[in-house]
C-alpha cells in the first residue's frame, strides 16, 4: 500500500453546451498523499471548483484516471460513487449548504445515516465531531438560529463525523468575516495536526498558506506548485 | 432499514409541517381526488361487488333464460322469460341447484285491517325463498310448501318496518287476520329488521295462492313470468349450471316453440349480478373513471407543486448527494414526503367520503322510486383498502417523477453559489405537459357533464303534448279476491266513470293502462296492404295504450278527424283503434286515416291482433316514457280499455287487473288543485269499492318525475365531477404559470431592461398559456370525438336527447376551459409586467 491518497493523471475535463467545448481542466496530474493539507489556489474560473468536484467524485474526468486511496474511481457506478462519498470524502463548502430543516445535530447524524450506521453510534460520532469543532452546546439549534461562523463549524463537524480519508473544503472562508474565517482555518490546521488530509480550494493567498503545498491553476492546468516553509 | 425509515418520516413530517401552504392546497387536492374515487367506489361496492348479506349470499344465484338475438341493455342486457310452468320444468329436472325459487317482486298487495284499505309493495314468493337467502322470520314461521299451493288458505310474512309502523310492534300480529287482494288471510311472522328483499318489499305472499300457473295455451300465460332465484350448490360452477339449465331451455323451446322458441338459452350467474343491469353498471364504471380523472388532475396538481419544490429544494438535494445519499435515498426521502401527503389526504378524503356516502344513501333511499334496500353505500374494510391503494397510487403518482428527475440534477451545479440545479427545462416542459394532461382529462370531463345535464334538462323539460300539472292521476289494482272475473272488473271501472263524471269535483275522467302516466307499451306493427319479412324484422314499432272513452278529453287532446271511443267499441263488435297524428303522418301521408287497417304482431310474427280499423287521429301526445329507447319514435295508437291490444279477439272483455284513473279537476288549473281534489278521488273510489286504495297519487308531472330522481342524482354527480374537474384545472394552470413567471423572473428583468414593454412580456406569458389550453382542448375534444365513433351507441344510451357529438357541448366546452385558463394566466401574466429590473437582475 501507497501513502498516496490522491493521485491524478491527466485529468481532463470538457464541458459541451450548445455545440461548444470548454476545456475545464486539461491534463492535470496530481498526488497527494495521506495526512498532506493541500490547497488549490487560482483566479476565477480557472477549474479549481470542477477539480474539487472531480476529486470528490461528485464529477467525472473527460479523460485521464483518479485514483482514491488504492482505487481507480473515474469508472465507478453511482451508487458505488455515493457509497465512496460517502465513507471517504468529507465535504466543507463556502455557502456552508446546512440542510435548513434538520437540527444542527440531525446535519451532522446525516451523511452516517447515509451509512447505516446504528444509531447508538451515529450518537456518539455525531457529538464527538461537534464537540470537537466546539459545537456540542449548539446541537439542538437549527441552521438558522447560527451565525455563518458557527454554521461553518458544523459543516466541518458534518464532514468529519464519518471520518472520512479526506476532507475536501471549497473556499471555507469565502462567505465569513476576517473573524470567523480565521477561526475556521485554525480548527482546519487542528485537524491536519490530528492527521487529517485536507484539500481546500481557496482564491485567498493568506489562507492557502495554512496549507503545505499549494497547487496553483490557471487556465485548467497546474501552473505551479508551491511547498510552504513554514506556518 | 426501519430507523432510517422512520428518521425519513419524522424529517418529511417536519419538512412538510413547516410548508403549510403547500401541505394544505396538496391536501385539499388529494382529499378532493381520493374522497370523490372512495365515494364512488363506495357506491360500486354497495350496489355490484359487496353482494347481498345474507347467510347463503355466495351461493345465490339468478336464472335467466333468455333471447341472445333480443339486446336491451337498458333492463338485464337480454330479453328473458320464465313461464311459470317452465321455472316448474326447470325445477323438477335441474341438478345443480339445492334449492330454486320463483318470485314476482315490486307487485301490489291490497291490505285492509282495522277498516282500513292499503296498498302494500309485496312479493310473491316460492315456498323455499327465504330458506335459499338463509332467513327466516324473526317471529312466527316461514312459508311451508302447501301455503305455496292454489287455493291454499291465505298466509303472509311481513316485515319489521310494517309490523312496527303499521301494527305497533305487537307480537300479537302472528296469527291475526287481514284482508289482502280481497281474501281474508293471516300473518304467519315477521321478518328480521331491514329485511325487505328483492327490493323494497314489505310483504310476502306465496306464489301460486295467489298466481298458479297458468296452463301454457292462456292467454294470461305471458303475465305470469316471474323471476327465479336459485342456491346454488357447492363446488358447482355457474357455467355448469348455465349448461344445464341451457339444455332445459333448448327442450322447452322445441316442445312449444309458439311461446319458447327464441328463448333457447340460459343465464346462471351470482344473483348481485342479475340485479344489476349492464347499464346501470357501464354507467357507474363511467362514473368511477370520471373520479379516477379527477383523482388524476389532483395528483397532476401535486406534481406540480413538487416539481416546484424540488426546484427550490435543488441545493439540498445536491447537499445530500455530496454526503453520500444514493439516488435511491433521495428519491426515497422524497416519495416518503408524498406518501405522507397523500396519506392526510386520504384521512381527509375517507371524510369527504363519509359525508358523500351518507348524503347519497339519505337521497337514493329516501325518493320515492328509491333504490333497493339492499344496497347501501358504506366505508367498509374493503372500502378502506381501497383508499389505501389509491393513497398509494396518489404518492406514487404525484411524487415519484418529481422525485426522479430531481434526483437527477448535478449536485455540482446546484451546489454552485446561486446554482438551481440543472433540471429547470426538463422540469418546465414536464409541468407543462402536465398542464395540457389536467385540460385534456377536464375536456373529457366536462363534455360527460354537461350531456349529462343536457339530458336531464331535456327529460325535465319534455313535452307530453297535455298539461300534466293540472291532472290527478292514480293507480288500482283490482286483486283476484274481490275481482275473480273481467267481467267484474269492467262493472266497477265503469261504475267508478259513472261516479266521478258526475262528482262536482271533477271535469272530467278516463282510465288507462299506462303506468303512473309514464310508461306506455310499445309492439311490433304492420299496415294493411304492405308486404313484409315471415320474421318480423322488418316491422316497425309503435307506442301503444288501452284507454276508456273521454280519455282524449280527460287529457286535453284534440281528435283532428274522427271520433273518440264509445262504450259500444268491442273487438267483438269491430276491433277498432284512434292513432296519433304522428302515426297518420307516417303511414298514410295526406291521405286520410280514417277506414285504414292495420294489426299487432308479436311472438317473433306468429302472434297476430286482427286488423284494427283506425276510426280516430289524435293530437300527438308523447306515449314513451322520457328515456332513450332505440327504435321508438313518437308514432302510437290507443285501442279501447277493454280490448286486446296483442292475439287474437276476446270473446268478453279483457282483463284488467291494473289501472290509472285520471281526473281533471273542476275550477282552476294545477297542481294544488289536483292535490285539493285527491281526496275526493279516494272518496269516489271507495263509494264504489269500499276496500280499494289508491296508490302512486299525484299530477302525471309528479309520477314522471319519480322516474327522474335518480337520473337528478346522477346529473347532479356529473356536474359535480365537471365543476372540480375545472377548479382543479385552473388551480393548476394558475400555480404553473405562477412558477413559471416567478422562474424567470430574471429572464423578464433582462429584456425589460432591454427594451420588452409590458404588453410583449404579457403576451409572452398569456402565449404560454395559449399553448399548453390549445394542445389540451384540441386532444381533449379530438380524442372525444373520436371515442363516440367508436363508442357511440354506449354513450347513447346514457343519454336522452341529445347526441354524444353535440357540437354546442364542445363548443361551450372549449368556451369554458378558455375563460378559466385565460384568467388563471392572467394573474401570473400580469405580475410578470410588474417585474423591476433592477430588483429582478439583482435578485441572482
Amino acid at each position: 500500500m501507497s501513502d498516496s491518497l490522491i493521485k491524478l493523471e491527466g485529468v481532463t475535463k470538457v464541458f459541451l453546451t450548445d455545440e461548444v467545448e470548454t476545456h475545464a481542466l486539461s491534463g492535470i496530474h496530481m498526488d497527494i498523499k495521506k495526512g498532506e493539507y493541500v490547497s488549490i489556489a487560482g483566479p476565477s474560473g480557472c477549474g479549481k471548483s470542477t477539480l474539487l468536484s472531480i476529486l470528490g467524485l461528485l464529477d467525472s474526468p473527460t479523460e485521464g484516471s483518479y485514483i482514491l486511496n488504492d482505487r481507480p474511481v473515474q469508472g465507478l457506478s453511482l451508487p458505488e460513487r455515493a457509497r465512496i462519498r460517502n465513507r471517504e470524502i468529507g465535504f466543507i463548502f463556502q455557502s456552508f449548504n446546512l440542510i435548513g430543516d434538520l437540527t444542527v445535530y440531525e446535519n451532522v447524524e446525516l451523511p452516517l445515516t447515509y451509512r447505516g450506521m446504528p444509531a447508538a453510534e451515529r450518537k456518539a460520532a455525531a457529538t464527538e465531531a461537534l464537540e470537537k469543532v466546539g459545537m456540542g452546546h449548539r446541537a439542538k439549534h437549527l441552521p438558522s438560529q447560527l451565525s455563518g461562523g458557527q454554521q461553518q463549524r458544523v459543516a466541518v463537524a458534518r464532514a468529519l463525523a464519518g471520518k472520512p480519508a479526506v476532507l475536501l473544503a471549497d473556499e471555507p472562508t469565502g462567505n465569513l468575516d476576517s473573524k470567523n474565517g480565521d477561526s475556521v482555518m485554525q480548527l482546519l490546521a487542528e485537524l491536519h495536526k490530528g492527521g487529517a488530509t485536507i484539500v481546500m480550494v481557496t482564491h485567498d493567498t493568506r489562507f492557502a498558506r495554512h496549507a503545505d503545498r499549494t497547487i496553483h491553476i490557471f487556465d485548467g492546468r497546474v501552473v505551479q506548485e508551491q511547498v510552504e516553509q513554514a506556518h | 432499514m426501519i430507523s432510517s425509515i422512520l428518521q425519513d418520516l419524522r424529517i418529511g413530517f417536519r419538512v412538510l409541517l413547516k410548508e403549510k401552504s403547500f401541505c394544505l392546497l396538496a391536501v385539499f387536492v388529494l382529499a378532493l381526488g381520493i374522497g370523490g374515487v372512495t365515494t364512488m367506489f363506495s357506491v360500486i361496492n354497495g350496489t355490484m361487488l359487496r353482494g347481498f348479506s345474507y347467510p347463503n349470499a355466495d351461493r345465490l344465484a339468478g336464472v335467466q333464460v333468455i333471447d341472445v338475438t333480443q339486446k336491451n341493455a337498458n333492463v338485464n342486457g337480454f330479453g328473458s322469460q320464465i313461464f311459470t310452468l317452465d321455472y316448474e320444468a326447470i325445477r323438477e329436472q335441474q341438478k345443480s341447484f339445492d334449492l330454486l325459487a320463483a318470485y314476482i317482486n315490486g307487485a301490489t298487495v291490497n291490505v285492509t285491517f282495522n277498516g282500513v284499505p292499503q296498498r302494500y309493495t309485496g312479493a310473491y314468493v316460492s315456498a323455499d325463498f327465504f330458506r335459499i337467502l338463509g332467513v327466516s322470520p324473526v317471529l312466527g314461521r316461514d312459508f311451508a310448501p302447501d301455503d305455496d299451493k292454489a287455493g291454499a288458505a291465505k298466509v303472509a310474512l311481513i316485515s319489521t318496518q310494517l309490523w312496527q309502523r303499521d301494527f305497533g310492534s305487537s307480537p300479537g300480529v302472528v296469527g291475526k287476520a287481514i284482508r289482502l287482494n280481497g281474501k281474508s288471510a293471516t300473518i304467519i311472522g315477521v321478518m328480521p329488521p331491514g329485511f325487505s328483499f328483492p327490493v323494497n318489499e314489505q310483504i310476502w305472499i306465496p306464489l301460486y295462492c295467489e298466481y298458479p300457473p297458468f296452463p301454457r295455451n292462456s292467454p294470461n300465460a305471458q303475465g305470469a313470468n316471474p323471476a327465479v332465484l336459485g342456491l346454488i350448490k357447492r363446488g358447482v360452477p355457474f357455467d355448469q349450471a348455465t349448461a344445464e339449465v341451457t339444455t332445459i331451455a333448448h327442450q322447452l323451446a322445441k316442445a312449444f316453440p309458439d311461446t319458447n322458441k327464441k328463448f333457447d338459452t340460459a343465464l346462471v350467474e351470482p344473483l348481485i349480478k342479475t340485479f344489476t343491469p349492464p347499464a346501470l353498471t357501464q354507467l357507474l364504471w363511467t362514473m368511477l373513471a370520471c373520479c379516477v380523472g379527477i383523482l388524476l388532475i389532483a395528483c397532476v396538481n401535486v406534481m406540480n407543486m413538487q416539481f416546484a419544490r424540488a426546484a427550490l429544494r435543488a441545493k439540498e438535494l445536491a447537499v445530500r448527494s455530496s454526503l453520500g445519499a444514493t439516488r435511491f435515498r433521495l428519491i426515497r426521502q422524497m416519495l416518503t414526503e408524498s406518501l405522507l401527503l397523500a396519506s392526510v389526504g386520504a384521512l381527509a378524503g375517507i371524510g369527504v367520503a363519509y359525508w358523500a356516502t351518507d348524503w347519497l344513501n339519505a337521497l337514493t333511499h329516501a325518493q320515492a322510486n328509491p333504490i333497493p334496500s339492499y344496497i347501501t353505500f358504506d366505508i367498509d374494510r374493503s372500502v378502506l383498502f381501497f383508499v389505501v391503494g389509491s393513497a398509494v397510487l396518489a404518492a406514487l403518482a404525484s411524487g415519484l417523477i418529481p422525485a426522479w428527475i430531481s434526483s437527477r440534477a448535478s449536485a455540482v451545479e446546484a451546489l454552485k453559489e446561486s446554482g438551481r440545479g440543472n433540471t429547470g427545462r426538463a422540469i418546465g416542459v414536464i409541468t407543462r405537459g402536465l398542464v395540457v394532461f389536467q385540460i385534456f382529462i377536464t375536456c373529457i370531463l366536462l363534455i360527460a357533464s354537461l350531456l349529462q345535464l343536457q339530458s336531464i334538462l331535456r327529460q325535465q323539460r319534455v313535452d307530453y303534448g297535455y298539461d300534466t300539472d293540472g291532472l290527478l292521476a292514480a293507480r288500482m289494482a283490482l286483486m283476484d279476491g274481490d275481482y275473480p272475473t273481467p267481467e267484474a272488473r269492467k262493472l266497477f271501472f265503469d261504475r267508478l266513470m259513472r261516479e266521478l263524471r258526475a262528482s262536482p269535483d271533477f271535469e272530467n275522467a278516463a282510465l288507462t293502462n299506462r303506468f303512473r302516466m309514464t310508461f306506455s307499451g310499445n309492439g311490433k306493427i304492420e299496415i294493411e296492404g304492405r308486404a313484409y319479412k315471415t320474421d318480423d324484422s322488418d316491422r316497425p314499432l309503435a307506442n301503444f295504450e288501452q284507454v276508456s272513452e273521454g280519455y282524449f278529453d280527460t287529457l286535453g287532446a284534440k281528435i283532428r278527424e274522427g271520433r273518440d271511443f264509445n262504450l259500444d267499441d268491442t273487438d267483438m263488435k269491430l276491433p277498432v283503434a284512434i292513432v296519433n297524428a304522428a302515426f297518420a303522418k307516417k303511414y298514410y301521408g295526406t291521405e286520410s286515416a280514417l277506414g285504414r287497417r292495420f294489426r299487432t304482431v308479436g311472438n317473433n310474427g306468429q302472434l297476430f291482433g286482427p286488423w284494427r280499423t283506425i276510426i280516430g287521429v289524435v293530437s300527438t301526445v308523447r306515449m314513451p316514457a322520457p328515456f332513450n329507447q332505440p327504435n321508438v319514435d313518437a308514432t302510437g295508437f290507443y285501442v279501447p280499455y277493454f280490448s286486446s291490444t296483442f292475439g287474437p279477439v276476446q270473446p268478453g272483455p279483457v282483463s284488467q287487473q291494473f289501472a290509472t284513473v285520471i281526473a281533471r279537476p273542476r275550477g282552476a288549473a294545477g297542481p294544488a288543485r289536483a292535490h285539493a281534489v285527491s281526496a275526493s278521488l279516494q272518496r269516489t273510489v271507495n263509494q264504489v269499492d269500499a276496500n280499494l286504495p289508491l296508490y302512486f297519487v299525484g299530477t302525471p308531472r309528479e309520477n314522471q318525475d319519480t322516474f327522474l330522481a335518480q337520473n337528478r342524482i346522477v346529473a347532479a354527480m356529473f356536474s359535480i365531477f365537471g365543476a372540480v374537474a375545472i377548479i382543479l384545472s385552473a388551480v393548476g394552470l394558475y400555480g404553473v404559470m405562477s412558477f413559471s413567471v416567478n422562474q424567470r423572473t430574471q429572464e423578464f428583468g433582462i429584456r425589460m431592461a432591454l427594451g420588452a414593454d409590458t404588453n410583449r412580456i404579457l403576451q409572452m406569458v398569456l402565449r404560454q398559456g395559449a399553448i399548453q389550453l390549445a394542445i389540451g382542448l384540441a386532444l381533449g375534444l379530438g380524442l372525444t370525438l373520436l371515442a363516440t365513433f367508436a363508442f357511440g351507441d354506449a354513450i347513447a344510451n346514457f343519454l336522452f336527447q341529445i347526441s354524444p357529438r353535440d357540437p354546442l357541448t364542445y363548443a361551450a366546452v372549449g368556451l369554458l376551459l378558455t375563460a378559466v385558463a385565460l384568467i388563471s394566466t392572467l394573474v401570473p401574466a400580469r405580475r410578470a409586467t410588474l417585474v423591476d429590473p433592477m430588483i429582478a437582475l439583482r435578485a441572482e
